[in-house]
């Protein structure tokens, strides 16, 4: 960008649309400096600055949602729409952070690694996440997500001692540069297409999103476009682990730490969701017929495949993964009906939302269960759980409940609405399908809840040696109170959405 | 009236307080749940002696729950909830009663028992479907826990299989429901609503959603052939969890049916109504010929279970008002007579004897051991075979009156398996109680190993035993001796615009 549009950006106060991003850019920086500045006792400090600094900004961007932009403007001369959804994710991916840290806190404390270089990366990834979420322009799109991409490969190799998270790293790197580069090629083909003037639509600036709309809408069954759009999709469907693109979820879920695998169970899906919609819903919209048939064979088969994949797990985190893959598959459905039923769009947000208040809770209980190797959590280690730690199993079966979708918890209610949209759409063949899948899910979410309520049936006197469970963490107030909180919210979510359900259902 | 919401309230009450009694002492976790469940079986009796029968369901509480979706928590009640209500209550104060001796983990058992219970009491107290539906689920979820925790036989099987047909069956409900809703314009949840909203469907999409209703319910109910995983999960069950399970979680599937199913689509139901009365004509003399053969008690009683509700069933397929009111009247007396079996054979006898095989109670003559047992067998024995002064006898003769003047055949058919219940009740007590009769007893009875002397000393009945037992014995027979106290609750309610879309034939 020009030095004189930067100017023009300045002169109109634009800076002011990005300030939630910028505050935690400095935050993130401000980080590393206190590194530098406080004396080696006080650091542990420097995760609580992060924390609390986080909870001002939610709270002032939760302040400022309706007065942050006024209808839906586009800034920095088109690379950024601000709409009533980018702010919905915004705060939903400080959430997340939030969340991550003070896992990381849990997590870090079993380990000998530097620690604040953890934080100062998560807040750079929940920034470019930010900005993803209201990217209108395909260069913005491409930098956030590489940002986003690269802040995870170091933040799944970060146990570096642990062979696994280095192998998880590496295979991280591996299918994500892949994933980028089919992303780039579609990206490509369709700047190529659209920029060729002769064709009705054609601009110079095709990588902007309503231009391109402009260009699909004027060129229905361009092939070149059509390439384009089938290689993006392939890309994202990376990013949110949809069949077939989901091969690295288990090996790098097991092998990342704990806080990092849930950032990227959460957070990193729920981006992936944020641009589909975007691209499907707006860009891609004109392509429907393209997208519609592409999107139903992904969902179907990401539902089952995920479900069924994680019934044979002992991992609990290879089987948060692929039960994430499932979760996936419902929200696909979400975004397919999107295109028949307005109120789908909401569904998900919900659905997600409630993704989110569960995810943590289970991963939370993971954080404490879990030993100091990381990637060795398996449900044998919750055995007994209810009688060490009663509070963490309540939290885990709540968790789980709702991941599985039992009435009355946030996550039954994030599957009703997405349904009665699929239902409302007439996608009585995906319909089918995802009911099946969330029977299927019910034998290994109650199997973990088992796990964690009742002692290991397992026979002790075969001759084998009974694995050693490794020692629980004690839990924290700090993490105490999010954890209830998270519960909490699960279980009231479910019996009053209020004005959240409202927004979501009127938005 | 209003008192009837509170049973919900409490109970759930009474599970946090149990859980948190547990902590204490086991003691005071089964006390706790005992003046629970005990209390609110006295408050739907008290709601019960001001309840103005008449048609149509009487708005108990009414406010908005998800106004974006036109969710209601809307709680009614009307002459057939009534009943069931009061079975509840009584089924759930006898099933603490036999579940007085756990020791492991007390609280939380009375917990998830009491959870149960709050979740069947928002069952047959809901007036709206989604509403409904939840209160469903909260009362299968703790089924899983209290069979995987604490049952017996092959109790992880058991319970993950009992799981999955519940969660499959619901499942299709809820997909059933959504589909109405969301082609029928999205207006409500209310009973009215669906049906409403159900009529503008085109014939097959009726159909289907009919059957997806229905069979998701009937999953529960037990109707053949979706009824595998109840006899599996009555023997892995604790006394208690069993008791309530064929007490009243299977009458959950059975009122499902009746309140949401039925009136859903009169066009559809015509579709289905004799497929329906066919399997549930099946299912009385298929399961009660597995009965028959079983060989143990526990097994025999579930598949007895899943004949009875076969009445059930039929009674609700044969669609006049008799009929059905005699469903009504069989869901309270098998809550009652199922209840009493369980609580003798897993309770009184396996817990003493350590098995249910009938090869090796029939050598231990249970009548001079547990001679209270043996004559609470009889008793809900004979109850069960249908013979008068008992409750089943009302309940079934109207069952098969009232199929009798829909179609003859099936009620023919269905009469062979009253001839079977005869069979297998008589084989069980005969057996399991008396050991084998006829000329060579006297050296059958002294086999090897077990002489007469030598008889196994069992410990006596408890107190909580005889009283819980006693508790049941006296509703079967107050029931069989005057049915009019159910019936005059039920056949108004049957009067009831929706029902009466369904039902022909006038007045019973």
């Amino acid at each position: 960008m020009p030095i004189q549009l930067l100017q023009q950006a300045a002169a109109a106060n634009e800076w002011l649309a990005i300030t939630p991003e910028l505050m935690l850019a400095l935050l993130a920086l401000l980080l590393l400096v206190l590194e530098l500045v406080l004396p080696r006792q006080l650091h542990t400090l420097i995760p609580a600055t992060a924390i609390v600094a986080q909870i001002v900004i939610a709270l002032g961007l939760a302040f400022n949602f309706d007065s942050a932009f006024t209808g839906p403007g586009t800034a920095f001369n088109g690379l950024l729409r601000l709409t009533a959804d980018g702010q919905f994710l915004r705060l939903f991916f400080l959430v997340c952070s939030i969340f991550v840290c003070l896992l990381g806190t849990v997590c870090l404390a079993k380990q000998r690694m530097p620690r604040v270089e953890f934080y100062h990366l998560v807040l750079i990834i929940t920034a470019a996440m930010m900005l993803l979420a209201q990217s209108n322009h395909f260069v913005l799109f491409f930098v956030a997500l590489e940002t986003v991409t690269v802040g995870f490969y170091i933040l799944v190799s970060y146990f570096r001692e642990s062979p696994l998270s280095l192998e998880a790293g590496l295979k991280y790197l591996v299918m994500g540069a892949l994933s980028s580069s089919i992303l780039l090629f579609g990206i490509v083909l369709l700047y190529g297409a659209a920029g060729n003037q002769a064709l009705p639509g054609g601009s110079p600036n095709s990588m902007n999103f309503d231009q391109l709309r402009i260009f699909l809408t004027d060129n229905p069954g361009n092939f070149l476009a059509s390439a384009g759009i089938v290689l993006v999709l392939a890309g994202v469907a990376f990013k949110i682990g949809a069949v077939p693109f989901q091969i690295w979820i288990p090996d790098v879920y097991q092998g990342a730490p704990t806080p990092v695998t849930a950032f990227l169970a959460v957070a990193s899906k729920a981006a992936g969701f944020a641009v589909l919609l975007i691209l499907t819903q707006r860009v891609f919209a004109p392509y429907q017929g393209l997208v519609i048939p592409v999107l139903s064979v992904m969902a179907a088969a990401t539902i089952l495949f995920g479900n069924l994949a994680a019934l044979t797990q002992h991992n609990v985190k290879r089987l948060i993964g692929l039960s994430g893959v499932s979760h996936a598959g419902y929200l696909m459905i979400g975004v397919i009906a999107a295109y028949h039923e307005p109120h789908a769009i909401g569904a998900i947000w919900f659905y997600l939302s409630a993704y989110l208040l569960a995810s943590f809770a289970v991963f939370g209980v993971m954080a404490h269960v879990a030993g100091p190797n990381d990637a060795d959590q398996e449900l044998d280690h919750y055995a007994d759980l209810a009688r060490d730690q009663p509070f963490l199993a309540a939290v885990l079966a709540i968790g789980l409940g709702s991941l599985a979708g039992i009435p009355p918890l946030a996550g039954f209610m994030g599957k009703l609405l997405i349904f009665v949209s699929a239902f409302k759409a007439g996608l009585y063949p995906l319909l089918a399908v995802a009911i099946a899948g969330v029977v299927i899910s019910i034998y290994y979410y109650f199997g973990w809840i088992k796990a964690a309520f009742f002692p290991a049936w397992r026979p002790t006197d075969a001759g084998l040696p009974q694995a050693a469970v490794p020692a629980r963490t004690p839990v924290n107030l700090g993490v105490r109170i999010a954890l209830t909180v998270l519960a909490v919210t699960s279980v009231l979510l479910g019996f009053y959405q209020g004005a959240f359900g409202q927004w979501i259902l009127t938005r | 009236m209003n008192l009837l919401p509170w049973s919900i309230y409490l109970t759930m009450a009474g599970a946090l307080l149990a859980l948190a009694g547990g902590r204490r002492s086991a003691g005071t976790a089964r006390w706790i749940a005992l003046l629970t469940a005990a209390g609110t079986w006295i408050l739907t009796l008290l709601a019960a002696t001001r309840f103005v029968p008449g048609p149509g369901l009487q708005t108990l509480v009414d406010v908005p729950w998800i106004p974006a979706m036109g969710v209601r928590y809307h709680l009614a009640v009307d002459g057939i909830s009534l009943t069931l209500l009061v079975l509840t209550g009584l089924a759930s104060t006898a099933g603490v009663l036999f579940s007085w001796n756990i020791e492991e983990r007390t609280g939380e058992f009375f917990a998830l028992f009491l959870t149960l219970v709050a979740g069947v009491y928002g069952v047959f107290l809901s007036a709206d479907a989604l509403l409904f539906f939840v209160f469903y689920e909260i009362a299968i979820v703790p089924k899983y826990f209290l069979i995987a925790a604490w049952g017996s036989t092959n109790r992880e099987y058991g319970a993950m299989k009992l799981a999955l047909y519940s969660f499959a069956g619901s499942a299709m409900v809820l997909a059933g429901l959504l589909w109405v809703y969301a082609c029928g314009g999205a207006h409500g949840f209310s009973f009215g609503q669906l049906t409403h909203a159900a009529a503008t469907l085109s014939r097959p999409g009726q159909i289907v959603v009919f059957a997806l209703v229905f069979f998701g319910f009937a999953t529960l109910a037990g109707l053949f052939p979706l009824h595998t995983w109840a006899p599996t999960g009555h023997v892995a069950a604790p006394t208690g969890a069993s008791m309530l399970l064929a007490g009243v979680v299977m009458k959950l599937g059975a009122y499902g049916c009746l309140r949401v199913a039925l009136p859903l689509s009169p066009v559809a139901f015509a579709y289905w109504q004799t497929p329906i009365a066919w399997l549930a004509v099946t299912g009385i003399v298929y399961a009660g010929l597995v009965a028959l053969m079983e060989q143990d008690l526990k097994f025999v009683i579930g598949y007895s279970s899943v004949s009875h509700m076969g009445f059930v069933m039929l009674g609700l397929a044969a669609a006049n008002p008799r009929a059905v009111s005699g469903a009504v009247l069989q869901m309270f007396s098998h809550g009652v007579i199922a209840g009493l079996l369980f609580a003798v054979v897993g309770r009184m006898v396996y817990d003493r004897t350590h098995t249910r095989q009938l090869g090796d109670l029939r050598r231990m003559k249970l009548y001079r051991l547990v001679p209270f047992a043996t004559t609470m067998f009889v008793i809900a024995g004979v109850a069960s075979m249908g013979l008068p002064g008992f409750s089943g006898f009302p309940a079934e003769l109207t069952i098969l009156i009232g199929t009798w003047t829909a179609a003859p055949l099936w009620a023919a058919v269905a009469t062979v398996g009253v001839l079977i219940a005869a069979a297998f009740t008589l084989r069980a007590i005969q057996l399991g109680f008396f050991g084998s009769t006829g000329p060579s007893s006297a050296s059958a009875t002294d086999g090897p190993g077990l002489h007469a002397g030598s008889a196994p000393h069992l410990s006596p009945i408890t107190w909580p035993e005889k009283a819980g037992a006693l508790l049941l014995v006296g509703a079967t027979v107050v029931v069989g001796l005057k049915p009019d106290l159910l019936l005059d609750w039920i056949n108004p309610a049957l009067q009831s615009p929706l029902l009466q879309a369904v039902l022909k034939g006038g007045a019973p």
